[in-house]
């Protein structure tokens, strides 16, 4: 058997400590975590987009997109909504508490269909915690890309995730942040609407030097995407990432199956083109 | 109705031994192979076809029928522990690990590994999938087309690689192919029982044998045409007509020999929070909470898209781009479903538009 | 450097209560027959009430109680009640807890004093009777762990998560599941008439494994094809009457509710 104990076994999680952690809104936690293997820490690379499998154990794995930037190595953040069994441990973790993690997985952004291009951002709700990876992924790398423009909608101003750092994002000049919320209160000092809305605020592009990448609910996509075409931004130039739902990361449990393409492994980031010859995307 | 080449077939073995053994001597030498690992095959249990460990080679059945339940269980279990975890974290449990021989596999049999092989077996490997796989050998055995058998559609009714021995039974005699250097070796072991000798009255026989065979198929249906015309159907109403039936009660998944889905859970020991084991089992499409995520959204909550998720596997493709579909003809759904929702239902109905009656 | 170390604050362990009520104790009984199971569980919580197993019953805040039996007394009710306002979690096990089992197979058919009447006639009750109902009848219940008995495994599995401030994991799957793991032939295919799909999993397909159809007995899949499968059964030759009956045998009653809302 010790041969077998030799097998690199991809379904075993390797131990991560909480390095800390606070609440972004209500429900809504951020994690920082580390490998406790520094090696590993140091080593662990990523593309934007992709996302990992988080363990408790006891208690069961699930996909998590990854919110940090690989430009800024060693730590890993997530964004968690307490929405099911896992993430109701995950929630009553602590800082230096362990959990267990594998990846990373999945095909990530397609970054070489952004570099020397206009980049425009469109997040909503929850969807900004992938898109913050490559929010800061390009801003570490700035000179390589164009203009960026980043649209955040969120449903009220209660709910608008990562509030301190994207408002201080705003004096940046090289790049356009724009944000509104569904419904306003009296201290919100950005736009009131839908997403969609702030399209206007984007001057002339050259669409076929553009490139466009959207993350939201699934009801969103659909009216972001119109925005887009209306852009005249080519079709395989506009990317989304999917949730489905998973039990390995890796192509074999079958359950983010769409057609004969596994979320996990073909995705979780797609162009538009792709979602209308498999019509079960969005 | 056969399909019409090989666009599939994954490259001919180039120098295939074939040798002659005559019948009487069949027990004598697949005991003999116990040498190799355990003894697996067909067997009865409970008045059913069920593929386990033989305990006698007298257990073992080779028949015509399939067992209900396909070999994908020996390499894929229904249920078992993947990893145990303590405080110092997972161990992979790999005690299912062992030397096996199987014998009396089915052609059908042997295409839906090499179908679920492509899925289990792309980088990064299923660990469990691919020991199991690389510790058993596979003796294959010819079968003569059953009600339900639909392999002569599929193309699936021989097999060219995928086994260490496959037997054509020709009533006296088998002629014996050996597919592997450790087939090689099991015939080796018992060299006095083969003839290397095959005289053209054994080809004739041979030949025969594939023609009456060939005309014994009571069914068949349009494999070749299928993939597009799923993708022409997509949204047609048929496939609401077969949810309003459907009962989704799973059994087409776990009967269906390229089903490769399962779940995961967890098990607490009760008396301590640290340790445990995670366990798989399998699972099917055709349950509502397959594609259900946390927060309550699902993706396929209706029977229809369930459906379709499963016959566009086995009718469209399957597995990877451009890949083959997974159906391989067994007919297992044809004599599983309750309400008689299966390939041939399925492609007669996208063909007809009319949903066929009981 | 690798060292891990899971820093817990040590926790009292849980307060566990477990009662029954009308029914035949078959749950509890099973928990104490589990042997090792047992003897760890006494371990690892502090069991404040479990008249089967100890004479000593401390009535105060539980963590979780775990309740077997119907409501069908008056006394029942208030005490069911009391327990709710004491524990932080509830849980019905056993069909009777779940869905009021064999003693409400008719419940709701009738007036109840009529029913009551002509098998008991005129007599004095200690305690006031009442219409035998599920636990759900009366107070929220938090998990239901359905079974006639339950099953230890699953029992176990959700013992283990609440004790460890877990949450206990669904099994939405109809009984079909593990019946086609337990390689069964199924029945509907001999027209036998089996309620499989329509029922929840997790009993390891007990009458199934014995030639025997489902009953019903641990309630509804809510994922089931209730119109279809009735329609199915009735191309068997049975009656729509025959087969309601068949499902209110074994405490099907949840079964019934989703027909009369006409399926899914």
């Amino acid at each position: 058997m010790t041969l077998l104990e030799a097998i690199e076994n991809p379904f075993k999680p390797k131990a991560a400590r909480i390095v800390r952690h606070y609440d972004l809104i209500k429900d809504h936690r951020f994690f920082q975590i580390r490998h406790i293997d520094m090696k590993k820490a140091m080593s662990f690379s990523y593309n934007p987009g992709q996302f990992i499998m988080l363990s408790i154990p006891g208690v069961g794995e699930s996909p998590f997109s990854i919110s940090s930037t690989p430009s800024r190595p060693g730590i890993l953040e997530l964004g968690v909504r307490r929405v099911g069994k896992l993430t109701e441990s995950l929630f009553q973790k602590r800082d230096n508490d362990v959990v267990y993690i594998r990846g990373p997985y999945g095909n990530g952004f397609k970054l070489d269909k952004m570099v020397d291009r206009d980049l425009i951002i469109v997040a909503g709700g929850l969807g900004v915690i992938p898109l913050r990876s490559i929010l800061y992924y390009v801003l570490d790398n700035r000179d390589q890309f164009k203009r960026v423009f980043f649209l955040y909608g969120a449903r009220t101003p209660n709910e608008f995730l990562f509030k301190t750092e994207f408002f201080q994002l705003k004096n940046r000049k090289d790049i356009e942040c724009l944000y509104t919320v569904d419904k306003s209160d009296a201290e919100w000092p950005h736009a009131t609407g839908v997403v969609t809305k702030l399209f206007k605020n984007i001057p002339e592009i050259d669409p076929r030097e553009t490139t466009a990448v959207v993350v939201g609910p699934p009801v969103m996509y659909k009216f972001v995407i119109d925005e887009f075409l209306k852009l005249k931004i080519p079709k395989n130039q506009i990317q989304l990432s999917l949730e489905r739902r998973m039990k390995c990361g890796i192509g074999k449990c079958g359950h983010c199956a769409i057609e004969h393409l596994y979320t996990c492994m073909d995705g979780p980031v797609f162009t538009y083109w792709d979602t209308l010859h498999f019509r079960e995307l969005i | 109705m056969r399909r019409q080449n090989h666009v599939f077939a994954k490259g001919k073995v180039a120098h295939m031994r074939i040798l002659k053994m005559q019948s009487k001597f069949l027990d004598v030498f697949l005991e003999s192979l116990s040498k190799f690992g355990n003894l697996y095959g067909p067997t009865h249990k409970n008045g059913l076809l069920s593929y386990n460990r033989l305990e006698n080679i007298s257990d073992l059945v080779i028949t015509d029928e399939h067992p209900m339940i396909p070999i994908k269980k020996l390499f894929h279990p229904m249920q078992f522990t993947m990893m145990n975890f303590d405080e110092k974290g997972f161990t992979p449990d790999y005690s299912k690990i062992e030397k096996r021989v199987i014998i009396g596999v089915h052609p059908c049999e042997i295409h839906s590994l090499l179908i679920l092989d492509d899925i289990f077996m792309r980088e990064p490997m299923d660990p469990y999938y691919a020991q199991l796989r690389q510790n058993s050998a596979i003796i294959g055995f010819s079968c003569l087309p059953t009600e339900n058998s639909l392999c002569y559609s599929t193309d699936t009714d021989i097999v060219e690689e995928g086994f260490d021995l496959f037997f054509v039974n020709l009533d006296e005699y088998f002629l014996v192919w050996v597919g592997s250097s450790l087939g090689h070796d099991m015939i080796y072991e018992r060299e006095e029982f083969f003839d290397m000798d095959v005289s053209h009255d054994d080809i004739q026989k041979y030949v025969k044998w594939r023609q009456k065979k060939n005309k014994m198929f009571k069914k068949s249906f349009e494999f070749d045409s299928m993939p597009d015309i799923m993708e022409l159907s997509y949204d047609s109403e048929i496939w609401e007509e077969f949810a309003k039936i459907c009962l989704s009660c799973g059994q087409c998944s776990m009967v269906c020999p390229t089903c490769n889905c399962y779940t995961v859970t967890d098990v607490f020991d009760v008396t301590n929070e640290t340790r445990g084991r995670r366990d798989r089992f399998w699972d099917s499409c055709m349950f509502v909470d397959y594609s259900l995520v946390a927060g309550g959204h699902n993706f396929r909550a209706s029977r229809a898209n369930r459906l379709k998720l499963w016959y566009g596997h086995k009718l469209k493709t399957f597995g990877k781009d451009y890949g083959r579909p997974g159906c391989v003809g067994c007919g297992r759904c044809v004599d599983s479903c309750p309400v008689d929702i299966n390939v041939l239902t399925i492609s007669e109905a996208l063909i007809t538009k009319e949903v066929p009656k009981k | 450097m690798t060292e891990i170390s899971n820093t817990k604050l040590a926790v009292a362990k849980p307060k566990v209560g477990i009662y029954g009520f009308t029914g035949c104790a078959g749950d509890q009984l099973l928990i104490i027959h589990t042997e090792d199971e047992i003897l760890n569980l006494f371990n690892s919580v502090d069991i404040r009430s479990f008249v089967m197993a100890s004479s000593n019953p401390i009535e105060e805040e539980l963590d979780v109680a775990f309740v077997e039996g119907s409501i069908s007394t008056e006394e029942e009710r208030e005490h069911i009640l009391k327990i709710r306002k004491r524990a932080k979690i509830l849980v019905a096990i056993g069909n009777c807890a779940v869905s009021g089992g064999p003693q409400a197979m008719f419940t709701g058919d009738n007036t109840f004093e009529k029913r009551m009447n002509k098998v008991y006639g005129n007599v004095n009750f200690l305690t006031a009777p009442l219409e035998a109902k599920p636990i759900d009848a009366f107070v929220e219940v938090d998990y239901y762990l359905p079974g006639c008995p339950i099953s230890a495994p699953q029992a176990f599995a959700l013992i283990s998560r609440l004790i460890h401030g877990a949450i206990p994991e669904s099994y939405p799957h109809p009984v079909c599941h593990e019946c086609k793991l337990n390689e069964n032939r199924c029945l509907l295919l001999d027209k036998i008439a089996c309620f499989g799909p329509l029922t929840m999993g997790g009993c390891g397909s007990a009458c199934p494994n014995h030639g025997l159809p489902c009953v019903g007995c641990w309630g509804p899949n809510d994922d089931g094809n209730f119109e279809h499968h009735l329609e199915l059964l009735e191309s068997f030759g049975k009656t729509r009457e025959e087969i309601l009956r068949l499902i209110r045998g074994y405490g099907g009653h949840k079964i019934l509710k989703y027909i009369e809302k006409g399926g899914k």
